[in-house]
């Protein structure tokens, strides 16, 4: 069975405000793929839309298609489209703070029927991520910034996803880190996981990625192989420096009259 | 969650595999169970007092030999798992079981303390401090643990008697069946009252749940007044079934064993208490569990990881409320006594003090909350009538009531200050701090 995640043609409005228009974007199976784009771009709105979340958010999809391994998943509930093999890694992390680590990680999976296999899922994720188990029993809201991320990724690894989805995976973490974290990316795609990466640091998702899309306000703008896009003037002038700056305050300011 | 961790540096061979036959693991606890027996049972009596020596040292070695009985494994995950397996863990709870059972006995006592410390009413307290244990566990699984803050705590409590006063009064049936009957009402109804709390939280929701409050109220008045008249409900004493005769330290009268004494309730509200607080501590500790405290912290999150959030927050109020009309039936039947107005907002504002002071997060903080809130009136109560200098201050005998109010009030904000996770909290503080202690005495001595 094939695992593409193939989405057409997606328009999604938050009230009369739309995020998303005529958004088309495909992630092969076991592919890596990276979406930019700035502040505001929309890039969040189309993890929600995905994962069935977006309601949470009052936000509707007016039209287009989410098909994932030939079906479409746009109008299933999220905790379907988790035991499907979609995981998510949402921006922020968004962690449970009072929750230990361990516990954490149990939470990931939820949705999974076989109760019997949590264990096994457990010791991969902590061998995937060896500084995780001397935190084990540690409370979650106490840890750095780039371990929390880390449990956030494990956590979603722990429902056996066939596609990761990263949310901003960089935001707010030293560039060390977040090569870190990259790699690791790297070797779960290795093993024959998806990956689709949402970021604003188009200077590594590039790198990493095989195949990359550029958002703007809503639209996508420029797509192609990963390496190619990287040699491409605009995407470097728009989005690995030179202009990036003013851009991203320009839209910043946009995000919050938008409010 | 309320434990917090502590690195294994018990000496040198920590990585050490130890096992124990499950006999000897549970002899500590069996000891410790069965020590007013043993205490009862030995006649040799060289001098007074000897009794709270030979229980002293029966408790050290209670706790020594639960703490020597341990097990360690640091390859085996389904051993951490465990609810008490660490040796600190495993001591404590033995010597807790040995107090716990010790408690009646002592207050029992025929014992005169000094300046008029008023003994007997310890009894009644304590009875009540293992009853408003239950509910404020139960509040807490809902309030602090599931992040639902509902003000319906009173309703099941009505709940509770109502079902006890019509199961047992009316019905005639047995106090044993009023109990699951009041289990089974209140998570029923849980689930209905809860079904707002899929669409309202924080503030709203306990807008809504005070609207539940008072619904109940006037079906529990509109219920005495069309059953009992205005007088109120007088409850019979419970009359333990005949097959529970064997018990060590029970003889029946003409056949029949009414509980009907501090004493003996105290034994009856021990055992509920203990089974629903564990049972309790486990779902906290299950998949289930984890999805409530999930839904607590982010919901959006939990959403995504596919917990079912509202199936989570209905369960939640379900086993809460079950477990409060128990409380309330329990409650009922030992206050012998409900009248129109039993119920008021105010006891949920009680439950709610007891939770905050004692720790949000866990059952533990029911348990040193309900010490809290019972424990200090009566010390207040003593101080003002019985020691000199305060007796004396006219403004403190002439406004009694207000006075307990406020210093209670000045003492909620001085625990919330200094230690925001409550007294349970502290506790978890102080014991993790000697443990540590204790631990680098032991690698120092082995050195
Ligand atoms: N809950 C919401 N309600 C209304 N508008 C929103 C909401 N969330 C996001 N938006 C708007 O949708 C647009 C895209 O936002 P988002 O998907 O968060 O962008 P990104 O993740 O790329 O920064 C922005 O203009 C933002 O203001
Ligand atoms: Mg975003």
């Amino acid at each position: 069975m094939s695992n593409a995640l193939s989405i057409d043609e997606l328009s999604v409005s938050y009230g009369p405000i739309p995020a998303l228009k005529n958004v088309s974007i495909e992630v092969p199976n076991g592919g890596f793929v990276s979406v930019l784009g700035a502040n505001g771009a929309g890039k969040t709105t189309l993890v929600r839309t995905i994962s069935g979340v977006l309601y949470l958010q009052k936000g509707k999809r007016t039209s287009g298609s989410i098909k994932f391994g030939g079906e479409d998943i746009s109008k299933l509930k999220s905790r379907s489209i988790v035991r499907g093999g979609i995981a998510h890694v949402p921006e922020g992390r968004m962690l449970f703070p009072h929750l230990t680590v361990d516990e954490n990680l149990r939470c990931g999976a939820a949705s999974r029927r076989d109760t019997s296999g949590i264990s096994e899922t457990l010791s991969e994720v902590f061998d995937l991520f060896p500084q995780l188990p001397p935190l084990q029993h540690q409370q979650a809201g106490l840890l750095s910034g780039g371990e929390q991320q880390m449990v956030a990724v494990g956590r979603a690894l722990m429902a056996k996803p066939s596609l990761l989805i990263c949310d901003e995976l960089s935001l707010g973490l030293a560039p060390l880190i977040v090569r870190d974290l990259f790699l690791l990316l790297d070797r779960i795609n290795q093993e024959g996981v998806a990956v689709l990466a949402i970021e604003q640091n188009a200077r590594i998702a590039l790198r990493h990625s095989k195949y990359a899309y550029a958002l703007e306000v809503g639209e996508v703008v420029l797509e192609g192989p990963s390496a190619e896009l990287r040699e491409n003037q605009e995407v470097q002038d728009l989005y690995m420096g030179g202009g990036g700056d003013i851009r991203e305050a320009y839209t910043a300011i946009r995000r919050e009259v938008n409010r | 969650m309320s434990e917090m961790t502590i690195t294994d540096t018990s000496t040198s061979g920590s990585s050490s595999v130890k096992r124990v036959p499950a006999s000897l693991r549970v002899l500590p606890f069996l000891v410790a169970l069965a020590s007013p027996l043993i205490l009862d049972n030995i006649s040799w009596n060289p001098f007074a007092g000897w009794k709270i020596l030979v229980g002293f040292i029966l408790l050290i070695v209670v706790g020594k030999f639960a703490w020597s009985t341990a097990e360690r494994d640091p390859d085996n995950p389904r051993l951490a798992l465990k609810l008490w397996h660490r040796p600190d863990q495993r001591a404590l709870t033995a010597m807790t079981c040995m107090g716990l059972v010790a408690i009646p006995f002592i207050l029992g006592t025929d014992f005169d303390p000094p300046m008029d410390f008023p003994w007997a009413s310890w009894f009644r307290i304590v009875n009540y401090i293992v009853l408003f244990a239950l509910g404020a566990g139960a509040f807490n699984l809902l309030a602090g643990y599931t992040g639902q803050l509902s003000m319906a705590h009173a309703a099941f409590l009505m709940i509770g008697t109502m079902v006890g006063a019509h199961v047992g009064l009316i019905w005639g049936q047995s106090f044993w069946l009023c109990l699951p009957i009041a289990a089974v009402a209140g998570a029923a109804l849980g689930a209905l009252f809860g079904i707002p709390a899929l669409r309202l939280r924080g503030l709203y929701l306990m807008l809504a749940t005070i609207g539940v409050h008072f619904i109940v109220l006037l079906g529990w008045k509109e219920y005495l007044v069309h059953y009992f008249g205005f007088g109120g409900v007088r409850f019979n004493a419970p009359n333990l079934p005949s097959w529970l005769h064997w018990v060590p330290g029970i003889n029946p009268e003409d056949g029949e064993f009414l509980i009907n004494t501090q004493f003996r309730w105290f034994w009856l509200n021990l055992t509920i208490t203990t089974i629903c607080l564990l049972f309790l501590v486990n779902v906290i500790r299950s998949r289930e569990g984890r999805a409530f405290a999930a839904v607590r912290d982010r919901d959006i999150s939990a959403t995504l990881l596919g917990i079912n959030v509202a199936r989570s927050k209905l369960v939640a109020f379900a086993l809460s409320s079950a477990m409060v009309s128990v409380s309330g039936c329990l409650l009922s039947y030992y206050n012998r006594a409900r009248s129109e107005d039993s119920f008021n907002l105010e006891q949920v504002l009680d439950y709610g003090i007891i939770i905050v002071v004692g720790g949000f997060m866990g059952i533990q903080g029911a348990i040193f909350g309900s010490v809290f809130f019972f424990a200090l009136p009566m010390y207040f109560e003593w101080m003002r009538e019985e020691l000199p200098f305060i007796s004396d201050i006219d403004f403190f005998s002439r406004y009694a009531g207000e006075v307990d109010l406020a210093i209670r009030g000045i003492l909620v904000v001085v625990v919330l200050v200094w230690r925001p996770d409550g007294l349970a909290g502290l506790w978890q503080a102080a014991k993790n701090r000697l443990l540590r202690q204790f631990q680098n005495s032991q690698a120092g001595a082995a050195q």
